[in-house]
Parts: structure tokens; C-alpha cells; sequence
């Protein structure tokens, strides 16, 4: 079997998903294609070796749509030989794409490829693409579908997690973001995004709220306290998990992900692309996994995608030096340290979605970048990276530095 | 042709089509109604001299649904969803073809129109309604396990939004006039005795026979299917609340949405034929047949006293004694007093049995507020209520009710005491929930007049009352407790001692 190695990754910051948010005027075809296009530049690729362009999207519909890979890399200049494919494993759709043109080197039939991810919530709104799951009755009933901040606020129920915990959880993440912003930890890998006379709009997370406060989180109302109890969603959990005799409702917007606009490209090819690029590869793909869990829940999936990874590396928890989880909510988090026995000091230490946000599409590769970083500046060997996903999936990628 | 359906036609060239189920004093669908109405529709459909047509009915009422007696024996029959299918199918396709008949058809409402009944009237061009207090429409087949399924689900939603129909046809609500008519289920409402005139008036303005959803461009009001964000949430909150409304035990509200989300998407033909298949679901399954046996057939034996031993004589309760008015008993005699029958409240204090009364003062301080009864009836409600701690009041009274304290020496001791004064033919009866009748009735001098009559808590808005035998009960004190809750208008169950049906 072929390496798959990194050679380079690159993302825009992520803007505030909102019509007040720096990116909200750059179309998601803009933002994926100066992304691609900032790939391409600082590597001085031949995008004519590119056998493939994978991005992730979470809701490909409207300006999003119309498989939006092949449209950005075409926008961004690159060689029209070069295909395009949009994927969508949800949440971790950018670390899904990154795995699928891995694989494919891996398996020889490819040498050289880009994934990654975009998604502009502040355009495309989260939902909007519908889906049978949610909204079938024929579907939602049977399989017990709840809004995923009602399966945070379950995990937090079951396990019992408070919420000063989740708020604490809240309040490190942004600590170490605003600390990692500031020591430009994460310089190298931005691509500021431009406007249509190429002013630069925005080149740096918009969404931080740094000097955040265990006040400041306690003032805010959960989230999930409607649609939980108006919305019938608490009783649809409860009958699934009968044990349980309430739903605490835990989750805030200030303990939960962000909703953002952002893209993020990876370049990913054997040793023999790096070569004739005249690459040197940063990080081996040393293994990767995906796998369903219960879907009420829906948010524990990472532990076991992790497990399964860990497995197909021949490896095991204490072989990894560094860990990113998506901060989808603080509870998922929390959940995922106890259930892996992790310290809190080698996970996520830069800070997460909760305070910088999640581009649903893109973040699965912006968190494998953010991960391969760290461990260059700590001058550690191995990380994991992983991402709960909607539905009851989890993906878990592990990465080694070459 | 039978007899279910007249057809006039005057020399207008309007036909005037008058419902009157012989034998019914409601018109409900019945096989014969539909072949009548089969007939009917082919004639405006081909007779030149019919220029259009006008439905109404001969009773009070517009007209029901379906008779259910034709459907709660679908499932013991072993009938299959496809073949139950069929049977809506077959009234989907009259109501289609009336619907498609190429003249112009209006409902003159002159009264109530449920199920079928509104189904048949959402099949016409245009619906005048009678304005009448006691006039509502709606579709409640949920409640009996089903779905509307002759084009309820995919009319409504058509005409008035999908947001709209649901919580009707998944809550089986039924709506007042002005309401229907804001909704837009009616296009006009008006004085009964004018409901035939506006019909006509409005076929004189010659409308063009076509439904809404039959002309191009139509679209459903509010939208349809996923990719309205709206409805995509409607539905999404409807089968969680479904879910919890019926803890996953009754399967019509989630049908009815099925039928929705998926027909309100499919050209209309195929939205009715989507609605058949789920009806035919429905209908094949046992949780439709056990509503309908338990709410109508049952129910229906239950009221009419169907356990009552016959040749014992009918005594009105006109005197009724309570022991002890805590919750329960305060209920009970607020109901008694409601149905016209002097009660004797007791208590161990003047100022306990006051408490007891004071919840029927609440109750009626309430409906005054509301206007639901007058100051004076409620006034001369509460004299029939006499409160006392002497047990020697209760001379006279056809029928004891003891609602005192889980206890056996407790109730032995009232029993004891009651008996004491009360008449040799006075029932004697005790509203327990946990103890065997049989033992209870051993503190008695005269076990075959003592017997169960448990009621549920909140008495007033419980409707059914356990009556329990015990081993001595005689039929004499079973006609009695029968006629007594019979008098209250509750459903009465009969349980052999020393069981409880329900425990409160």
C-alpha cells in the first residue's frame, strides 16, 4: 500500500454566519475557489497533476449546490482536467473528503489531490437542504430523530455534566483560542478572503469573544428549552432513553459551536507526487475510520470512530501525542475525554468551534490543519482528529509526522 | 337506486340533491348513500338539462362520516391494508368524479358536516355554511383510529395550507363557523334558513366547475414538502409532538401527517390514492377496531345501562348522601347536584363538608365568569347541596356514596353509623379504588345492599365510573348504581369483585 501524506493545507477564517458577518457577501463559490486558489499559490501546484478536487458540504443545495468541487476548482483557475467532487458525511464532510482522496492514494489510483470543505451558514442556512430524516414522519418517527442540541443536552443528562462544567469547558476554549490567535499559531495556515475589487474582508476568526467569562456564559438561556419541551423533542429523547426521567438543558450559544462562514483545502499525495512537486510532505495518513452510533444521541460517535482508527493504526490511546474533537457542543467534548480517558491539556489546546466556529462543511479539515500545526510548533509525533456527526456518525482520522 | 338521496331539478336546470338516510336521524355514508350518489353524479354529469348542482340534507345536520358499525368489523374480517385501501379508494373516486363533473356543485351546508360528511362538502366547488351555535365542522377520524380518507387529507391541506389542516386532522378538532369561515374550509356563512339561497345565489354568478388544485399554476397556500422551510418545520415538530401526544401507541396522527407530507407533494390524483393506502393501513390494524368497538360499540352498550338486570324496577336517585367530602367526594357532589339530585354532603366538621362544597363554588363561580351559567343556576345548584355532621340527614336518601379515608375501620365505622338510619331499600355504596368489595361489605348488616361505585378523579371531568359487585350485592343495588351513574350521564363499567378495571 501507497503513504498518503500531507504536503500543505490551507483556510479561510471563519466569518460570523450572519448578514452582519465579514463573509456574508462572498458567495460560497468564492470563498471555496480563493481557498483553492491560496492552495495552489503558496505551493506553486501544477494544478494540472491534480487528479481531484473532494470538498465537503453539509447543505449542497442552491448556491451550494450543483456538486460546488467541480465549479470552485474550475473558478480558481485550476486545469479543467481537473474533476471535482462534493461529499457530505455532515459534520465531518472536510475530514471525510480529506480520507476519500487519501484512500485513493493509497490504494494507487491517484498521486495528487485536494480536499477540504466549504460552507456559508450565513447564505445557506443550516437545514435548508431538508432530508427525509428529519422531516419524512414516515422517518423522523420511527428512528426517533431530535434536534441535535437535545442530543447534547441528553449526553450532558446522562453523564451527569453540569452547567458550570460545560460553561468552564466554554470559557478554557475561548482562553486558548484568544492565546493562540495572539501567538499566531494559526498564521501559516490562513488565507484571507477578498472582496470583488480584492480588498481583503476578513483574515482573521470573527466569531471569538476573547476575556469570555463563567458570568458572561451564565447569563445566557439554553438553547433547547423550546423545541425540547414545546416542540415534544425532550419526550421523543426520553422514550428512547426511558432510564432518564428529564432532560437538563444545558447547551447556550456560548457553550455550543458557532455558526460561521468558512472553507478549508488540503493537498494530500504520495511520496512520488511530493517529489516531482518538489514537496516535502508534512504528516503521514497513518489511518482513518468512520462509524454509525446510536442516532438520538447522535453525538458519541467519535469514541468509537477513535477506537476503530486507533485499531487500524496498531496503536493505542497513549501512542497519541495531541487531540482535536470538534467542539460541536461542550458536552460532546466532555463526554469524549472521559469515555477515551484523555487530559485536558492534549486536547483541543487551541481553542475550538465553541469559540471560532463551525463551517459545517469545512471544519473537519480545518481542525486536521489546526492539529498538524500544533504538532509542528510542539514538535510532536502523532495527533487524532475527529468530529461527532449528525445522525449518529463519528469520523476519526490519525495523522504522523514525517 | 335506493332511497338516500332525492334529486330535483327545477326549471333553472338546478339540481337540487337532498341527503336523507332513511331510519338515521343523521345522514352518515353508507354503501347504499354511495351508490345513490354514484348514480346522481353520473346524471349532472350527462343530463343536459342539469346545469349545476346544489347538495344539501333533509335533517338538522349537513351529514356525518362513515358508519362506523361498516367499519370496526374490517379487522376481524382479516381484511389486508390493500384491500382496506380499496375501500377508500372507491369513495375517493366518487368524490373525484362529482368533484370533475364539469358543472358547477356547491355544498349548502344547513348544519353540522364531520368526517365524510365535510369530506363530500370539500368535494364541491363552493361551501356555504349554516351560521348556528350548535354548528361545527371538522374531520375527526383520528379519534376513532383513522384518517380521513375521502380526499379529507389532501383537500384540506390544499385549500387552507398544510400548517392549518394538520393540527385539525391530527387532533380530530372540530371548528365553529366563523372559525371554518376564516380558515377558509367554507366560503360563506350565513343564516341556516338562508344557506340554500346563498347557494344558488353563488351558482348564479356562473362559476367555473373546477377546484383549485385543478387549475395550472395552482399552488398549495403555505407550501409543501421539504423545501419550505415553514412546513419542513411543521412536520418536523408534528411527529415529535405526535410521538409524545401518543406515546407511540396510536398510529392515525402520524398517518394523517404521512399522507400530507407525502400526497400535498404528488399531482392530486395520486395525493388521493397516497391517502387511500394510509387509510387502508389504518383501517387493517387492530388500534382503529379496538377505538372503534371501545368509544362507540361498547360505549354505547355501557350507556344504555346494557348490564342492568332486568325486572327490577327504575328508581330515580332523588336524594343522594355523601361521607366525607374531600376530593372526591366534593366531586361527586357537584356532579350529583348537576343532574339534578339533592345531595347530602357529611363530615366528621360542619366546616370539612363546607370545604367540600366549596369546590362546587368554585367550579360554578368559574362557568359564571364565563358565562357558561347564570347566577341563578348556580345559585339554586349550590342549595341542592346540604352540608352536616348528622348522620340522622341521611334518612331519605335512595343511595350512600362513602368517599372517606382508605381505611377499613375508617369506612367500617361510617358504614356502621349510616346504616343506622338509612332506609331498608337504601343502596349503600363505597367509591373505593384499592379494597375488595366483598370485604368491605362485611362491616354491613345488609351486604346485598352494598356495592362499588368508584369514580375517577377529577370527578366532574372523568366520564367513567366503575361499578363493582361484591360476592352478596343483589341485582336490586346493581339497577341502582346503574341508574345513578346513568342519571349523572357517565359511562358505567361493571366489575366482578374483588377486582378493579382501573385503579385512580
Amino acid at each position: 500500500m501507497t503513504d498518503a501524506f500531507i504536503y500543505d493545507h490551507v483556510r479561510s477564517p471563519r466569518g460570523k454566519g450572519r448578514k452582519d458577518g465579514a463573509l456574508h457577501e462572498i458567495t460560497p463559490i468564492s470563498l471555496a475557489s480563493q481557498v483553492l486558489a491560496a492552495l495552489r499559490d503558496r505551493s506553486g501546484l501544477d494544478t494540472a497533476l491534480v487528479d481531484d478536487v473532494v470538498l465537503g458540504c453539509v447543505s449542497p443545495i442552491g448556491e451550494q449546490g450543483a456538486d460546488i468541487a467541480r465549479v470552485a476548482a474550475l473558478h480558481a483557475g485550476y486545469d479543467e482536467s481537473v474533476p471535482g467532487k462534493q461529499v457530505n458525511r455532515f459534520c465531518a464532510s472536510g475530514l471525510e473528503a480529506v480520507n476519500a482522496v487519501a484512500a485513493t492514494v493509497m490504494s494507487g489510483q491517484s498521486q495528487l489531490a485536494v480536499a477540504g470543505g466549504v460552507e456559508s451558514m450565513s447564505r445557506v442556512p443550516i437545514g435548508a437542504d431538508g432530508g427525509a430524516w428529519p422531516i419524512d414522519p414516515a422517518v423522523a418517527f420511527p428512528h426517533h430523530f431530535v434536534p441535535q442540541g437535545i442530543s447534547a443536552d441528553l449526553i450532558a443528562t446522562l453523564d451527569g455534566y453540569t452547567r458550570e462544567q460545560v460553561d468552564a469547558y466554554a470559557v478554557e476554549s475561548q482562553r486558548r483560542a484568544a492565546e493562540a490567535w495572539k501567538d499566531g499559531r494559526f498564521a501559516r495556515s490562513i488565507a484571507p478572503i477578498r472582496d470583488v475589487v480584492g480588498e481583503v474582508v476578513l483574515d482573521r476568526d470573527e466569531y471569538m469573544r476573547p476575556g469570555t467569562s463563567m458570568n458572561d456564559l451564565a447569563a445566557l438561556k439554553p438553547a433547547f428549552v423550546v423545541p425540547g419541551e414545546q416542540g415534544g423533542f425532550d419526550t421523543v429523547a426520553l422514550q428512547k432513553y426511558p432510564q432518564v426521567e428529564a432532560i437538563r438543558h444545558v447547551h447556550t450559544a456560548g457553550n455550543s459551536s458557532g455558526i460561521v462562514d468558512g472553507a478549508a483545502a488540503v493537498l494530500v499525495g504520495s511520496k512520488k507526487a511530493g517529489r516531482r512537486m518538489r514537496l516535502q510532505p508534512r504528516a503521514r495518513i497513518r489511518a482513518f475510520a468512520s462509524i454509525g452510533s446510536e442516532p438520538t444521541i447522535m453525538l458519541t460517535g467519535p469514541a468509537a470512530a477513535s477506537r476503530k482508527a486507533l485499531k487500524l493504526a496498531r496503536m493505542t490511546t497513549s501512542d497519541i501525542d495531541l487531540w482535536e474533537i470538534n467542539e460541536a457542543f461542550a458536552a460532546v467534548v466532555l463526554r469524549y475525554m472521559r469515555d477515551m480517558e484523555l487530559p485536558a491539556d492534549k486536547v483541543n489546546v487551541n481553542g475550538g468551534a465553541i469559540a471560532m466556529g463551525h463551517p459545517l462543511g469545512a471544519t473537519g479539515a480545518i481542525v486536521l490543519g489546526t492539529l498538524l500545526d500544533e504538532m509542528e510548533r510542539r514538535d510532536l509525533s502523532t495527533g487524532l482528529v475527529t468530529l461527532c456527526i449528525g445522525a449518529g456518525m463519528g469520523t476519526a482520522t490519525i495523522i504522523e509526522r514525517v | 337506486m335506493s332511497n338516500t338521496i332525492r334529486f330535483d331539478v327545477d326549471a333553472d336546470g338546478i339540481a337540487t340533491l337532498t341527503i336523507d338516510i332513511p331510519g338515521k336521524s343523521m345522514n352518515v355514508i353508507t354503501p347504499e348513500f354511495q351508490g345513490d350518489l354514484a348514480s346522481a353524479v353520473e346524471r349532472i354529469a350527462t343530463d343536459a338539462g342539469v346545469k349545476a348542482a346544489v347538495i344539501t340534507s333533509a335533517k338538522r345536520d349537513f351529514m356525518a362520516g362513515a358508519d362506523l358499525k361498516d367499519l370496526v368489523t374490517a379487522y376481524d374480517r382479516g381484511i389486508g391494508a390493500a384491500e382496506a385501501a380499496r375501500f377508500s379508494s372507491e369513495l375517493n373516486k366518487l368524490y373525484r368524479k362529482l368533484e370533475t363533473c364539469g358543472k358547477p356543485v356547491v355544498a349548502a351546508m344547513n348544519g353540522l358536516a364531520l368526517g365524510g360528511g365535510l369530506e363530500l362538502a370539500l368535494a364541491c366547488h363552493y361551501r356555504v355554511l349554516a351560521d348556528a351555535p350548535k354548528v361545527v365542522v371538522g374531520l375527526p377520524e383520528v379519534k376513532v383510529g383513522l384518517l380521513p380518507g375521502a380526499g379529507g387529507t389532501q383537500r384540506l391541506s390544499r385549500l387552507i395550507g398544510i400548517a392549518n389542516a394538520l393540527p385539525l386532522m391530527a387532533e380530530g378538532k372540530h371548528v365553529k363557523p366563523a372559525e371554518a369561515r376564516k380558515l377558509g374550509i367554507v366560503d360563506e356563512i350565513v343564516p341556516p334558513e338562508q344557506v340554500i339561497e346563498r347557494a344558488r345565489a353563488w351558482l348564479a354568478t356562473s362559476p367555473e366547475p373546477v377546484a383549485p388544485w385543478d387549475r395550472k399554476g395552482f399552488k398549495v397556500p403555505g407550501g409543501v414538502g421539504q423545501q419550505n422551510p415553514g412546513i419542513a418545520q411543521t412536520f418536523m415538530v408534528g411527529t415529535a409532538l405526535a410521538a409524545k401526544a401518543t406515546w407511540r401507541n396510536y398510529p392515525a396522527p402520524l398517518a394523517i401527517m404521512s399522507a400530507v407530507y407525502e400526497g400535498c407533494q404528488l399531482p392530486f390524483d395520486r395525493g388521493l390514492a397516497v391517502e387511500s393506502k394510509y387509510f387502508g393501513k389504518l383501517l387493517s390494524g387492530p388500534v382503529a377496531r379496538n377505538l372503534m368497538r371501545t368509544l362507540f360499540v361498547n360505549k354505547g352498550l355501557a350507556d344504555s345501562l346494557a348490564r342492568r338486570p332486568e325486572g327490577v324496577p327504575k328508581v330515580r336517585v332523588s336524594r343522594l348522601g355523601i361521607l366525607g367530602a374531600g376530593m372526591m367526594g366534593a366531586g361527586i357532589a357537584y356532579v350529583s347536584a348537576q343532574a339534578g339530585i339533592d345531595v347530602v354532603l357529611l363530615d366528621t366538621s360542619l366546616e370539612a363538608a363546607e370545604k367540600g362544597k366549596g369546590y362546587s363554588k368554585k367550579l360554578l363561580a368559574k362557568g359564571v365568569e364565563r358565562g357558561k351559567v347564570t347566577q341563578e343556576q348556580a345559585d339554586a345548584l349550590l342549595a341542592k347541596i346540604r352540608t352536616t355532621t348528622d348522620y340522622a340527614d341521611l334518612a331519605g336518601c335512595e343511595l350512600v356514596v362513602e368517599a372517606v379515608f382508605e381505611q377499613r375501620d375508617v369506612k367500617a365505622g361510617v358504614t356502621a353509623r349510616a346504616e343506622a338510619v338509612i332506609g331498608k331499600d337504601t343502596v349503600f355504596a363505597s367509591n373505593t379504588s384499592t379494597l375488595p368489595i366483598t370485604g368491605l361489605a362485611q362491616a354491613s348488616k345488609r351486604p346485598r345492599q352494598f356495592i362499588g361505585i368508584h369514580f375517577f378523579s377529577p370527578v366532574d371531568k372523568m366520564p367513567l365510573v366503575e361499578i363493582i359487585m361484591g360476592k352478596k350485592t343483589s341485582p336490586e343495588a346493581l339497577a341502582r348504581a346503574l341508574d345513578f351513574v346513568g342519571q349523572l350521564r357517565k359511562t358505567p363499567i361493571v366489575v366482578d369483585s374483588p377486582d378493579l378495571a382501573k385503579s385512580s
